[in-house]
């Protein structure tokens, strides 16, 4: 329900009361900011709005008093009446002298809360502005509430992507060196038993490792390329196959112990 | 030898104002009444202030003066003729505004004090 609907209910439910009660002047409704929200067909004949700019200094005081929940301004040809019909909505009746106030009071005090109510059951997204407010207030919780649990799942996608995203610990082995030599054996190549190759895959998340580290307790590390042994005796056995000569640039020698851990390019 | 001139000591006093003390005779007794929180009464020369809680003298008298105003505005736009009395009732105080001559008064009180019957005991 838009605002024009909402504020056309309110102003026939205002024109009908005063069809009830001659003795009305007029009768508006407005907010605590001073916005007025509906008024009947005989406001026209009166300034409303100076009233509402004349009201602003008492609603902006009426804390001192714990609120605004009725005013009366009682004149020898008639009263001027405030209520407070919803939490941030006020009535205002001008009534005629000699006229049962109480018996008009308590019949606008039954209608137009019953009537706020029914329309806040029809469309809960009615434009009051002071209902909007808390509307408002409403979303801006369940926003509050949608951030907070898109938040939430973007940490626990967050923590479900970071292992692919953290650099895998990169496994070292320690394996015993033993040397390969003859004309056909390329310098920059070692070779390793397969299944160091294959647990190195899973630990970097099936990576192909091409390049290896051989660094000695020397302290000396040189990288270069990897295949896997082809020898099925030495499979399990933690041997590295080493050419002769980078064993001679490594300064180490058969059955010594190398630390040897893949590199990720 | 210079005589000395004798000087007399003149004390401005301030105009007698019967009417005002015979209110003020009237609010003080009020005032003793059980959930009267207090009153002002001011006119263009004077100001008597009487409240429990002197913190919100600032925003009770400025409370009372926007309500004066406000009633005076509104009697004039709705024809309400000449202003009996206000009353602005909030959830813990009532305040009932209205005039005796040039005196402005305001008495503040509980939410349960019928301050109609307090305007008819004052006028």
């Amino acid at each position: 329900m838009n605002k024009e609907i909402y504020s056309f209910a309110m102003k026939n439910a205002l024109n009908e009361i005063g069809k009830i009660n001659k003795n009305i002047k007029c009768s508006f409704i407005f907010n605590s900011e001073g916005e007025i929200i509906a008024e009947d067909d005989k406001s026209s004949k009166f300034d409303i709005k100076s009233i509402m700019e004349n009201f602003d200094e008492i609603l902006e005081k009426k804390d001192v008093i714990g609120g605004l929940n009725h005013l009366e301004v009682k004149g020898k040809n008639g009263t001027f009446k405030i209520l407070n019909i919803n939490e941030d909505s006020y009535l205002a009746l001008t009534i005629e002298k000699n006229a049962d106030t109480q018996l008009i009071e308590a019949t606008v005090r039954v209608i137009i809360p019953t009537l706020l109510r029914l329309l806040e059951k029809l469309a809960p997204t009615h434009p009051i502005p002071a209902l909007q407010n808390q509307e408002t207030k409403i979303e801006e919780k369940e926003q509050k509430e949608q951030d907070e649990k898109e938040r939430e799942i973007k940490i626990e996608e967050k923590e479900k992507i970071e292992p692919e995203l953290i650099e895998p610990e990169i496994p070292v082995n320690q394996l015993i060196v033993d040397t390969i030599g003859g004309l056909l054996v390329r310098s920059d190549t070692v070779h390793i038993d397969a299944s160091i190759i294959s647990q190195w895959n899973e630990a970097l998340n099936g990576k192909k490792i091409e390049m290896v580290e051989i660094e000695t307790f020397n302290g000396k590390t040189v990288q270069c390329k990897v295949k896997e042994m082809k020898d099925s005796k030495l499979a399990g056995k933690g041997i590295i196959k080493i050419p002769e000569k980078l064993c001679k640039n490594l300064e180490i020698k058969r059955g010594e112990l190398v630390r040897v851990k893949p590199v990720i390019s | 030898m210079p005589r000395k001139r004798k000087i007399e000591k003149i004390e401005a006093k301030p105009e007698p104002e019967p009417e005002l003390d015979k209110i003020k005779e009237k609010l003080n007794e009020i005032k003793n009444k059980p959930g009267i929180v207090g009153y002002i009464i001011r006119n263009k020369r004077s100001a008597t202030i009487d409240l429990d809680d002197p913190t919100k003298l600032i925003d009770y008298a400025i409370l009372s003066t926007s309500a004066k105003e406000t009633a005076e505005q509104l009697s004039k736009i709705f024809t309400l003729d000449e202003t009996k009395y206000t009353i602005i009732e909030g959830e813990k105080t009532k305040l009932l505004n209205f005039s005796i001559n040039e005196n402005d008064i305001s008495i503040f009180a509980e939410k349960q004090v019928n301050l109609e019957k307090i305007y008819k005991d004052l006028t």
